[in-house]
C-alpha cells in the first residue's frame, strides 16, 4: 500500500514536472519573423511574427474581425476571434500592425491567428 | 457504372491501407490525390474519396491493436482493442466494429429527408448551449465514479489532462496536424503498455439485444452533435455517448465508436447535400471539387458510401479470423514492446523532442489514471476542458 502511494505520488510529481516543463518550453518559443510571401502550407502550426499595415477588414455579426494585413511582399488574413475582436473593435484601415500568431489553414487559405491581446500591436 | 465501382474499390483499398498503417490518415491521401491531379474525372475522384473515407472509418479501429492511433476517436479504441487481444476475441471485436459502422449508416440515412429542415433548428438550438452541455457531461462523468474519493481522483485526472490541452492548443508548440499524435499515444497507448498489469477492473461481455438497440440510439444521437455543431470532435461525442449511456463494456465501446465514426461521415455528406454546409474534411474536399451538390450528385455519393461500407465490411470480416489467429499466437509481451517502439519511432520522426516531452507528460497522466483506478474517458479532458472554456 505504501509502495502504491509512493508510486502515485511519484507519477503525479512527474506529471506536474512535465506540465511545468511544457509551459516553460512553450513560453520560450520565439516567433519567427517572416515576410508574408514566405508563409507556406507546411508551416501550419508554427508561431510567426508579421509586420504590415491593415489593408482592409471585415466585421462579422458575432463580433469577430477579419483583418487583411499586407507587407511589401503580399497579404494575409488575420482573424481576431471572440474577445480579441471586441478589444480591437476600433481599428482603422491603413494602421501599421505587428502580429504574432499561429499559421492556420481555414478553407484552404492560410491565416495568422493571434493567441491573445498581447499578440496584436497596433501603431 | 463499372468505372465508378472500380474507383470505389480503389478508394476502399487506399482507406484500408491508411487505416492499418500507423500515422497515415485518409485526409493525407486525399490531399495527395487532389494536389497532383492523379485522377482527372471529378466524379471518379469523389467516389474514390468516399470509398477511402468509409474504409478508413472502419479500419482505423484496427490500428489500436498495435497501440497505434490515427486520431482522437481511435485513441478511445486502444483499451477495448487491447482487452480483445488479451481475451483472444479479436474476431468478435471486428464484428462489433462492422455492425456498429453499418448501423451508424443505416440510422443516418433517413435524415436525408429532413436534414434541410432540421439542420437550422438543431444548429441554432444547440450551438449556444454546447459549452454548458459539455460541462454537465463532464460533471456527470466524474459523479459516475461513485464515492467522493474516486470523484476527486477523476476530477484531478480531468483537470491535469485539461491543463495539458490548454497549454498546447494554439500554442505553436507543434504543427497542428501532429499535435495529437504524442498526446493520445501517451495518454492511451504508452500508459496502457507500461501499466497494463495494474488495470484492475475486468469487464464482462454482454450481448443482449436490447442493450445493442439502446447503445445504438445513444451513439447515434451523440453523433448528431459532431455533424451539426462546429468544433465538436467525434471523440467528444463518443465521451457523451459512453457517459450518458453508462457504457463500460469493451465490446460496446468499440460498437459505439464505430457507429459515431460512420454516422459522422454519412451525416456530413447528407448535410452537405441538403444544406451546403461543410461538417467534415471529406465534405470540404467534395465541395472543393464539385461545388454545390444537386440531388443526383448527393444520391450518387450516398450510393457510393453504401457500396464502400459493404465492401469494407466484407474486407474487415475476412480479416477477422486470420488476424485473430495470428494475434493469439503472438507473444503479447513482444506485441506490446513492438507497439511501444513503433509509437516512439513515429513521435520522433514527426515531432522530435517536443513530441517526446508531450508524450512523456501525457504518459504520466495516463499512468496516473490507471493507478488511481478511474476511467480513461477522463483523459479526454485534454480536448473537453479547452472546448468548454472556449465555448462558455
Amino acid at each position: 500500500m505504501v509502495k502504491e502511494k509512493f508510486l502515485i505520488s511519484l507519477i503525479l510529481g512527474l506529471s506536474i514536472i512535465g506540465l511545468l516543463t511544457l509551459y516553460l518550453a512553450i513560453s520560450l518559443i520565439n516567433p519567427i519573423e517572416i515576410k508574408i510571401k514566405d508563409i507556406k502550407e507546411p508551416m501550419t502550426g508554427n508561431l510567426v511574427k508579421i509586420t504590415g499595415k491593415i489593408e482592409s477588414f471585415k466585421k462579422s455579426n458575432t463580433g469577430n474581425i477579419y483583418l487583411n494585413v499586407s507587407d511589401d511582399t503580399g497579404g494575409i488574413t488575420v482573424p481576431l476571434i471572440g474577445n480579441l475582436g471586441k478589444t480591437f473593435s476600433d481599428i482603422t484601415k491603413g494602421e501599421r500592425v505587428d502580429i504574432v500568431g499561429i499559421i492556420t489553414e481555414y478553407k484552404d487559405t492560410l491565416e495568422v491567428l493571434p493567441r491573445s491581446e498581447k499578440d496584436v500591436v497596433i501603431g | 457504372m463499372i468505372e465508378l465501382l472500380v474507383f470505389i474499390l480503389l478508394g476502399v483499398c487506399l482507406g484500408c491501407i491508411a487505416g492499418l498503417i500507423p500515422g497515415l490518415h485518409s485526409s493525407n491521401l486525399t490531399l495527395v490525390l487532389m494536389s497532383y491531379g492523379l485522377i482527372t474525372s471529378q466524379i471518379n475522384l469523389i467516389v474514390l474519396i468516399i470509398g477511402m473515407e468509409v474504409a478508413y472509418a472502419f479500419f482505423q479501429f484496427l490500428s489500436p491493436i498495435l497501440f497505434s492511433i490515427s486520431d482522437d476517436l481511435a485513441a478511445l479504441a486502444i483499451e477495448p482493442s487491447q482487452y480483445s487481444i488479451k481475451k483472444e476475441f479479436v474476431d468478435k471485436a471486428i464484428k462489433n466494429i462492422v455492425t456498429g459502422g453499418l448501423i451508424g449508416i443505416l440510422l443516418s440515412l433517413p435524415l436525408l429527408l429532413f436534414a434541410q429542415k432540421i439542420y437550422p433548428v438543431i444548429y441554432e438550438g444547440i450551438r449556444p448551449l454546447v459549452g454548458q452541455i459539455l460541462m454537465i457531461i463532464c460533471i456527470y462523468m466524474v459523479w459516475l465514479e461513485g464515492d467522493w474519493k474516486k470523484c476527486l481522483f477523476a476530477s484531478s485526472i480531468f483537470v491535469l489532462s485539461g491543463i495539458l490541452g490548454l497549454l498546447v492548443r494554439d500554442s505553436g508548440f507543434l504543427p497542428s496536424n501532429y499535435l495529437f499524435l504524442p498526446i493520445f499515444l501517451g495518454l492511451y497507448g504508452f500508459s496502457s503498455i507500461i501499466a497494463s498489469r495494474r488495470r484492475t477492473y475486468e469487464i464482462k461481455y454482454e450481448t443482449q439485444r436490447e442493450n445493442k438497440i439502446r447503445v445504438s440510439v445513444i451513439a447515434f444521437l451523440s453523433s448528431l452533435f459532431t455533424s451539426f455543431i462546429p468544433s465538436m470532435k467525434r471523440s467528444q461525442a463518443a465521451v457523451i455517448a459512453l457517459q450518458t449511456g453508462k457504457i463500460r463494456q469493451n465490446e460496446q465501446i468499440l460498437f459505439v465508436l464505430s457507429i459515431i465514426s460512420l454516422a459522422y461521415i454519412t451525416l456530413s455528406i447528407l448535410v452537405l447535400g441538403s444544406t451546403g454546409v461543410v461538417r467534415s474534411i471529406a465534405a470540404y474536399n467534395i465541395r472543393e471539387i464539385l461545388g454545390d451538390l444537386y440531388v443526383g450528385q448527393t444520391l450518387l455519393l450516398i450510393g457510393s458510401l453504401i457500396v464502400a461500407a459493404c465492401v469494407s465490411s466484407v474486407l474487415a470480416l475476412l480479416l477477422a479470423n486470420p488476424l485473430s489467429k495470428i494475434l493469439s499466437k503472438v507473444n503479447k509481451k513482444y506485441l506490446r514492446m513492438f507497439g511501444f517502439c513503433l509509437g516512439l519511432f513515429l513521435i520522433i520522426i514527426f515531432t522530435g523532442w517536443k513530441g517526446l516531452l508531450l508524450a512523456f507528460t501525457s504518459t504520466c497522466i495516463g499512468i496516473l489514471s490507471i493507478l488511481l483506478k478511474v476511467r480513461s474517458t477522463h483523459l479526454m479532458g485534454v480536448l473537453l476542458l479547452p472546448s468548454i472554456i472556449a465555448m462558455l
